[in-house]
């Protein structure tokens, strides 16, 4: 008795496709292939030379990717000769059926049928008898000569006019057409395949029978053909989907055999909602994964997996695209091409990508050619897109009556405001976008190769005034099988062609007074902006003039994909050499016109132009060996590699100044040219090595280990070694389970283990001696050259510890998925650019050190429920996500002193989780007895009281205290999709709870002491009980009311959005089988951000992080990512889309 | 089979090839865009490229451009009708924002001074090189780095006292306002024992014995230590004709012509060279201007930010004496515009259309380049930071505090003399030269950021300076500074510690009232 389990099958796959000719391993082909069914045992060697035909039928299906029909009771008993497949299959299967009174007839391009030798002469004395009746029409060969049979093939000549013929189409449970599905005539060798559209024709002597549909990875279905002509099938996965193979890492996995928190995400509801980049895609889709998006065209949105684990600015996930590595969710990269994602979250799932995935893994795997007829897809959408939110901003009239109150309030003469002028900002910024998006797919393939090639034109242009983004990608994936050895490539091309947003132009909308003109004549630009100390004063620039009297361009273009070479060196062994490439290059133009756009700016500045040119040269080279193996119930899976990644960075920059007209060219300047350049390199060697073993297909333990060298490091810091382990219990496949019918699938996950971390810049360790600090001496400049930046050269890998505990749950015949995972993690020795005193004397970012530790714990559930009644079909999809962060340690040197970000408003201190750290208010003083019995005395009603933390008797910065996290305490997703007949729904809600956000526009609009725009709703106080919210306006305030380092800008950041609504049509296959040439078609509308329940008052609650330097200070303490966490200040909005899309296959 | 044999080993040595770059060398990265420590601090070029990077920091906007503010601005000699709200705040002594740029610029970037100095001085003593230069090097940089602490206790009192490199996470503890004028005596005592009376050439414009001894006069005096001071101030008078002399004209010290001349003991060192659309001084990377931004940001209004202006009382000093001609005092009509016949602000009237200035608008003229069309960031005209004419009137001080009042006398009237004003009588009694003192003090130094310090030396700061009327009344109209409606006695004095400061380093304790 043996069962025989194989705990990575694609891998095997890869391998044994080496196999396909010459190549004869006597030695257990059958032992690998995975298959629970029971066979009869034999003495070992026999067992060596003969399988079960049934098993060799399953492998043959799985490695050459074809389907048989068969009658299981038919060949329940057959035994054959375990042979390497030679020459055809048809021809090396009836080879072996010589003996067993079977034969084997290829009736389609991948569709083979095995019957018994008798029934072939009577179906050939049958055919001859009426006249070629055994009519074998392919619908891939004839798809419109369905009566044609004299056309089908040679030996069907003479059709016969009897012939009745069958068709239909073939869909998956998602309505999704499934090509190459084998239709055959129970109990005969009449059969067809599916074409690329999931059409199928059949041509039959009676109406009567019964047709068998089979497909793998799908349950089989008979269906009695009861005299009809059109039979359309739907057939539903196999419930062993969790034999589906997941790319999990340098190999892949039985989806059953997952002992890592992994998501996998359903690309095809994914793909759903429209966007430049996959990173928007998954938001809400995955568990712990958190997305923030950004409105502006070609912006990369930010993907945190399970919090916040590094925090000096590199804590964004390692996207793996077919085995190449890349850093952000690039929108170079066309979504459209996706075929699987995944998402690893615990250290067992990422240790093999070592440093690299400490922040969490993505796996991508892009399509590729299937055998078969040549597939061309295309799909479209055409969107319009505007940003939804409305800040209730005043008019002039209502401006004028506040701000001569802000004046008079601190006792000065009113400003002038120019009459007549009634700007509304926001309209004359904001407006409608076009999102476009134009896919197109060839894609084919043979036993022995694939291809798939895929060609995208993206375009989006922007809800304000000025930016958009297009993208011209091109894929090409190719595989080819010789031999042993397989070689293929994956290969992406692309051009970006970005206008950018200049300047930060929500906020200046709310620094801009509605009493300036968009447009000035008089001013040396043509814009208008603050006038002077007395007429229309604010500091604000004018927000279309950044996107129009400045320019700012970006171009690039990337080549990014590998190409690899497998050998497959014994039934058990193969080695893979994989040399991957990313290479991009960029020029960016920023240029400036004559004329300044803000009242703080030299009117007399020369125009400008800067030229930008930078390339990355990042490849990646990889030698692996893998081992496969089963033993009896103990299957073994083992797999060890040397790689090496260099990463290449240089850039030129030029700038000239003195450009007289439009003539943008370093050429054209006729003053102050200068020029900056740098290069830089980082390299990482690593060997990794991985060990799989599975018992009985019930316990499954996985051990991984990397050891990465890194250059960032010192020599003696430069190794770091990360071990994980996790192991896995499958309940269900226990005895005692077998009762318990309820319980379809219930697998129980435990991992541990460890990931590190060196993302930081290189040459951070070594101090350097800058040039060009220049000095003026005998009225000449001299050079200068000194060390500024300090630096800590002993730094370490930074070690991130996961403990993850989880389980998956199919109830009811897997109507019901349950999914959970409990993790720790704890962060040691965290690479963070420690904000030092500056009496310290650095220049430029703050030295790096090894901080003590965070720790980040969560709950991640998924729940699925899934059902079919009659046309309906429906699945409803939520998850939930809960992480608490927490400061276990801080730098040790100093003391565990807390840390501070942004602007001093963001604060790490030991035992509290990454906060809001401002003074708190209190309300406004209604009247002088109040202040009088407060700690602020001396101010006067209508002034903010704030809460004296200390009790001191006197407000100052001492009495900051914590507000709130920026860090939702929930994110969640729901989502909904039927469909009815023909037609598809879906609803996707996302949301976040618990968080805060720091709003600075709300700070530009509410500070008062300065002019900027004001807001309707802010209800200042103007007499006793008018308003215990907001102070009086006073320009010039001298009081604590404006300070920046307080709760008042401070706002509730949870939000609820309906992300993605969408309706869809698919059109009826008799409806396009009049349209000649078109194989399916499906169109839709679709709508996204429809609508937001928040309390927040800025554009948008979905914030990035602080990434632009405010005019407020010059601190250059922003650089720590995560210490700017939940800080608007300008975030671009996410847009509200309405789209109507085509997807067509011919 | 023997194909695919061949195949697989060259396959294996290729992946093998490709995949085995030397791993030490891959590992062992170094930084292609500039040179180390290690193989710097080897010779004499060496010492004086750091030297000029030291002196590149006191010319720092971050230092140069804000401390204007905070001297000249908090004083009653100017003040602020600036757009921007916190600048214009700066002199009524409002800040909302403890980071805000100038409060933290000038903080950053005096320590990032004192750490090239200090890295001058421990690493210039190893160099094998003529001993004579190296001692001289050392003295400037002491020199430099006396210089900037000196900005940091004036402003800010009790500060870090950071002497040496230390490690990144060291917390320096706050030092008194003793602790802190002992380290600027220090520095400029020692800076003074090695330098030279005079450059030439090429090295004109370094520190000077004279500067140091000038320095180390004004340290003292800022602490009442007259006889000390006075001890320093002499040994420059002494050096009076060979070294130092008045130069004629009071308003060649502020051109760009007469530049390093005679009177002049320590200049901010500028040329004018438009570089850049924002002018930054200190930028590795090749691009960097070298000129001085007072222009622009003093500027008159429509030329430059006019980010600040001069009050009615500094005018009203100016009219309090007649010059031996019964004219307006000379030095006035080069210290300040304002609304009188003749006055052209770069070739236009007052009342033009481009000036439309009325009698209350005063502004800048002292370090404008007023006789061109126009100014900019680019400003080419030296800051004097000591002159001889202070020198003298600070030796007056010293002598007339320490009862010498007749002895006192002649210095003060050097000064006079040169701007045609009549001699004092040596027969004044103390009290009425001190007070003479301080006049001659505002109309021959104003706006060279020395009238806040002297405010405090005579203990005079407090919001009675705003005057009788409740302080509403525009600086540009009252006789009074009415900014001063603000100033809060032991608070204002000094400046607020940055934020960002206290929250790196808790050993420092913010300064009293902030």
């Amino acid at each position: 008795m043996r069962k025989l389990t194989i705990m990575n099958r694609k891998l095997w796959l890869l391998t044994m496709v080496c196999f396909v000719t010459l190549r004869a391993y006597p030695q257990d082909l059958a032992s690998l292939i995975p298959n629970g069914e029971k066979v009869e045992t034999a003495a070992e060697e026999q067992e060596k030379r003969t399988k079960p035909l049934k098993k060799l039928l399953t492998e043959l299906q799985a490695r050459f990717q074809v389907s048989f029909n068969y009658d299981s009771e038919l060949i329940r008993h057959t035994i054959v000769e375990n042979k390497e497949v030679t020459g055809e299959l048809e021809s090396f299967l009836n080879g072996l059926l010589e003996q067993k009174e079977l034969k084997c007839k290829k009736i389609a391009a991948k569709t083979y049928v095995i019957y018994p030798k008798q029934e072939a002469p009577e179906s050939k004395k049958r055919s001859s008898n009426e006249g070629n009746a055994l009519t074998l029409v392919s619908s891939n060969d004839q798809p419109t000569t369905l009566s044609g049979a004299s056309e089908a093939a040679p030996e069907q000549a003479a059709a016969s006019v009897k012939a009745i013929i069958v068709k239909g189409q073939v869909t998956d449970e998602k309505n999704e057409i499934l090509p190459g599905v084998g239709v055959v005539l129970k109990g005969t060798v009449i059969g067809t395949s599916t074409d690329a559209n999931g059409n199928y024709s059949i041509s039959l002597m009676e109406g009567t029978g019964v047709l068998v549909f089979s497909y793998i990875g799908y349950i089989s279905q008979e269906i009695s053909i009861n005299n009809r002509t059109t039979i359309d099938v739907t057939l539903l996965s196999d419930t062993k989907t969790l034999n589906e193979l997941v790319v999990v890492g340098y190999q892949a996995q039985k989806r059953s055999d997952i002992v890592g928190a992994v998501t996998v995400v359903d690309t095809k509801e994914m793909k759903k909602t429209q966007a430049a980049s996959v990173g928007e895609l998954l938001q809400g889709r995955a568990t712990g994964v958190t997305v923030t998006s950004s409105g502006a065209p070609g912006q990369t949105s930010s993907v945190k997996i399970r919090g916040t684990n590094s925090i000096n600015g590199q804590d964004s996930p390692l996207y793996v695209i077919d085995g190449m590595f890349i850093n952000d969710s690039n929108p170079d990269f066309n979504p459209n091409d996706v075929e699987s994602l995944q998402v690893l979250k615990d250290a067992a799932a990422t240790a093999l990508y070592g440093s690299r995935g400490m922040n969490g893994v993505i796996i991508i795997t892009t399509k590729r050619g299937k055998s078969g007829v040549p597939k061309i897809d295309y799909s479209t959408y055409v969107g319009v897109q505007n940003i939804a939110k409305r800040l209730p901003l005043m008019n002039a009239a209502q401006y004028r009556i506040v701000n001569n109150l802000a004046y008079t309030n601190n006792g000065e003469t009113p400003q002038e405001l120019t009459p007549g002028v009634d700007t509304d900002w926001q309209s004359a910024m904001f407006k409608q976008g076009l999102m476009t998006d134009h896919n197109l797919t060839l894609s084919g393939g043979s036993e022995n190769a694939n291809y798939m090639v895929s060609g995208n034109y993206f375009y989006q242009d922007g809800t304000i005034i000025g930016p958009s983004f297009k993208r011209y990608q091109l894929r090409m994936n190719t595989e080819i099988r010789k031999g042993i050895f397989k070689i293929g490539e994956n290969i992406m091309l692309s051009r970006n062609n970005t206008v950018k947003v200049t300047g930060n132009p929500f906020v200046h909308i709310q620094r801009m007074l509605p009493t300036i003109p968009v447009y000035d004549p008089t001013t040396v630009s043509g814009y208008g902006y603050g006038a002077s100390a007395t007429l229309n004063n604010t500091f604000g620039s004018n927000p279309v003039a950044l996107q129009q009297h400045y320019s700012n361009e970006s171009n690039s273009s990337k080549v990014f994909g590998s190409v690899y070479v497998e050998a497959a060196l014994t039934s058990y062994l193969s080695y893979k050499l994989n040399m991957g490439l990313d290479y991009s290059q960029y020029h960016d133009k920023y240029y400036e016109r004559i004329g300044r756009i803000s009242q703080n700016a030299p009117d007399a500045g020369p125009a400008f132009v800067n030229d930008n040119n930078g390339e990355y040269f990042n490849t990646l080279i990889e030698n692996t060996l893998s081992f496969n193996k089963t033993f009896g119930k103990h299957a073994v899976s083992a797999f060890v590699g040397y790689t090496q990644q260099k990463d290449t960075y240089k850039y030129v920059n030029a700038h000239t100044e003195g450009i007289n007209g439009e003539f943008w060219q370093q050429d054209y300047g006729t003053s102050s040219p200068q020029t900056q350049g740098r290069l830089s390199v980082r390299g990482l060697a690593s060997i990794l090595g991985s060990f799989n073993y599975t018992f009985n297909d019930k316990y499954l333990l996985q051990i991984n280990a990397r050891r990465d060298g890194s250059s960032v490091f010192r020599e003696g810091n430069h190794y770091g070694t990360f071990p994980s382990a996790s192991i896995g219990w499958r309940v269900s496949k226990e005895k005692f389970m077998e009762n318990v019918s309820f319980i379809t699938d219930l697998k129980l996950r435990a991992s541990y283990g460890q990931v590190g971390s060196q993302a930081i810049s290189p040459y951070r360790i070594n101090p350097a001696i800058d040039y060009n600090l220049n000095y003026v001496l005998g009225n000449n400049v001299v050079g200068g050259g000194i060390n500024r930046q300090l630096v800590n050269s002993d730094i370490r890998w930074e070690k991130k510890t996961t403990t993850n505990v989880g389980f998956d749950l199919g109830l009811l015949g897997n109507r019901i998925l349950l999914s959970a995972d409990y993790f720790v993690a704890r962060t040691k020795d965290l690479l963070i650019e420690v904000p030092i005193p500056w009496t310290a004397g650095n220049t430029g970012a703050d030295p790096i050190d090894n901080l003590a530790s965070i720790q980040n714990k969560g709950i991640e559930v998924a729940l699925t429920y899934q059902e079919t009644k009659g046309k309906l079909k429906y699945n409803i999809t939520g998850n939930i996500t809960a992480v608490r962060n927490k400061v276990l340690g801080l730098v040790q040197a100093s003391g565990n002193q807390p840390l501070y970000g942004w602007q001093q408003v963001v604060r790490l201190a030991v035992g509290e989780p990454i906060s809001f750290y401002v003074l708190k208010t209190d309300g406004i003083f209604q009247n002088p007895t109040e202040v009088d019995n407060s700690s602020q005395k001396g101010q006067s009603p209508g002034d903010i009281r704030f809460v004296d933390t200390h009790k001191d008797g006197i407000i100052n910065f001492d009495d900051r205290q914590n507000v709130g996290t920026p860090f939702p305490k929930f994110e969640y997703g729901l989502n909904l999709s039927a469909s009815y007949s023909n037609f598809d729904f879906l609803v996707f809600f996302a949301g976040v709870s618990g968080n805060k956000i720091f709003n600075e526009g709300l700070f530009w609009t509410s500070r008062y002491d300065d002019n900027g725009a004001y807001r309707t709703d802010d209800n200042y106080w103007t007499v006793e009980g008018s308003s215990n919210t907001a102070p009086r306006p006073r320009h010039g305030d001298p009081t604590k009311n404006p300070v920046y380092q307080s709760d008042r800008w401070i706002e509730d950041g949870s939000y609820l959005r309906l992300k993605t609504l969408q309706v869809g049509y698919t059109f009826p296959t008799a409806f396009l089988n009049k349209l000649k040439g078109i194989a399916n078609l499906r169109i839709y509308a679709s709508a996204q951000n429809l609508f937001t329940l928040t309390k927040y008052r800025g554009y948008n609650p979905e914030v990035t992080g602080a990434n632009i330097n405010t005019q407020n200070s010059g601190n250059n303490s922003g650089s720590n990512q995560s210490l700017n966490r939940g800080v608007d200040n300008g975030n671009y909005p996410v847009s509200r889309l309405v789209s109507f899309g085509l997807q067509v296959g011919f | 089979m023997k194909t695919y044999k061949i195949l697989l080993s060259l396959l294996l040595t290729f992946g093998i090839i490709t995949g085995c770059e030397k791993e030490k060398d891959l590992l062992n990265q170094t930084n292609p865009n500039s040179s180390v420590p290690e193989s710097f601090w080897k010779n004499e070029k060496d010492a004086i490229s750091a030297l000029n990077a030291a002196y590149s920091n006191i010319q720092t906007p971050g230092i140069t451009r804000w401390e204007l503010f905070q001297y000249d601005m908090r004083s009653d000699e100017g003040y602020s009708q600036s757009p921007w709200t916190d600048l214009g705040n700066v002199g009524k002594f409002i800040f909302n924002d403890y980071n805000i740029a100038f409060i933290q610029d000038i903080w950053r970037e005096c320590y990032r001074g004192i750490f090239r100095a200090n890295q001058i001085l421990k690493y210039v003593p190893d160099i094998a090189m003529d001993p004579v230069l190296k001692k001289r090097i050392l003295a400037e940089a002491t020199f430099i780095r006396g210089h900037l602490y000196f900005k940091l206790v004036t402003l800010w009192g009790r500060v870090p006292l950071v002497t040496e490199i230390k490690a990144p996470n060291d917390r320096p503890k706050q030092g008194t306002i003793e602790q802190g004028w002992a380290q600027v005596i220090a520095d400029f005592s020692a800076a003074k024992a090695d330098l030279p009376l005079q450059y030439t050439g090429n090295d004109v414009g370094r520190a000077t014995k004279g500067a140091a001894m000038a320095y180390l006069g004004k340290a003292y005096l800022q602490q009442h230590k007259y006889t000390e001071a006075a001890a320093q101030f002499k040994e420059i008078i002494d050096l009076v004709p060979a070294r130092y002399d008045l130069i004629p004209n009071f308003k060649d010290n502020f051109t760009e012509d007469f530049e390093n001349n005679q009177e002049s003991i320590f200049e901010i060192q500028y040329i004018s060279q438009n570089k850049s659309g924002t002018p930054s001084y200190d930028i590795a990377g090749g691009s960097g201007s070298e000129s001085s931004e007072r222009a622009q940001f003093f500027g008159v209004r429509n030329v430059g930010w006019c980010d600040g202006q001069v009050t009615k009382k500094l005018y009203n000093e100016f009219m309090k004496e007649k010059d031996k001609d019964n004219k307006v005092d000379p030095r006035l009509g080069y210290t300040m515009f304002y609304d009188h016949p003749g006055e052209l602000m770069y070739g236009k009237p007052y009342g033009h259309a481009d000036r439309p200035f009325g009698p209350n608008d005063r502004f800048w003229k002292k370090y404008t380049n007023y006789w061109k069309d126009t100014d900019s960031y680019f400003s080419g005209i030296n800051d004097r930071r000591i002159r001889l004419a202070d020198v003298y009137l600070m030796y007056a001080e010293c002598l007339n505090e320490l009862g010498q009042t007749p002895q006192a006398i002649p210095f003060a009237n050097k000064v006079r003399a040169r701007s045609n004003m009549k001699d004092l009588e040596l027969d004044m009694n103390q009290s009425a030269f001190r007070e003479q003192l301080r006049h001659d003090r505002i109309v021959e130094l104003a706006g060279e950021s020395v009238r806040f310090l002297d405010m405090m030396r005579y203990g005079i700061l407090g919001p009675e300076l705003a005057g009788t009327d409740p302080g509403n009344t525009p600086a540009n109209e009252s006789d009074y500074d009415t900014e001063f409606k603000y100033f809060v006695k032991n608070k204002s004095e000094y400046l607020p510690i940055p934020l960002y400061e206290l929250d790196a380093n808790k050993e420092l304790k913010q300064n009293l009232g902030w």
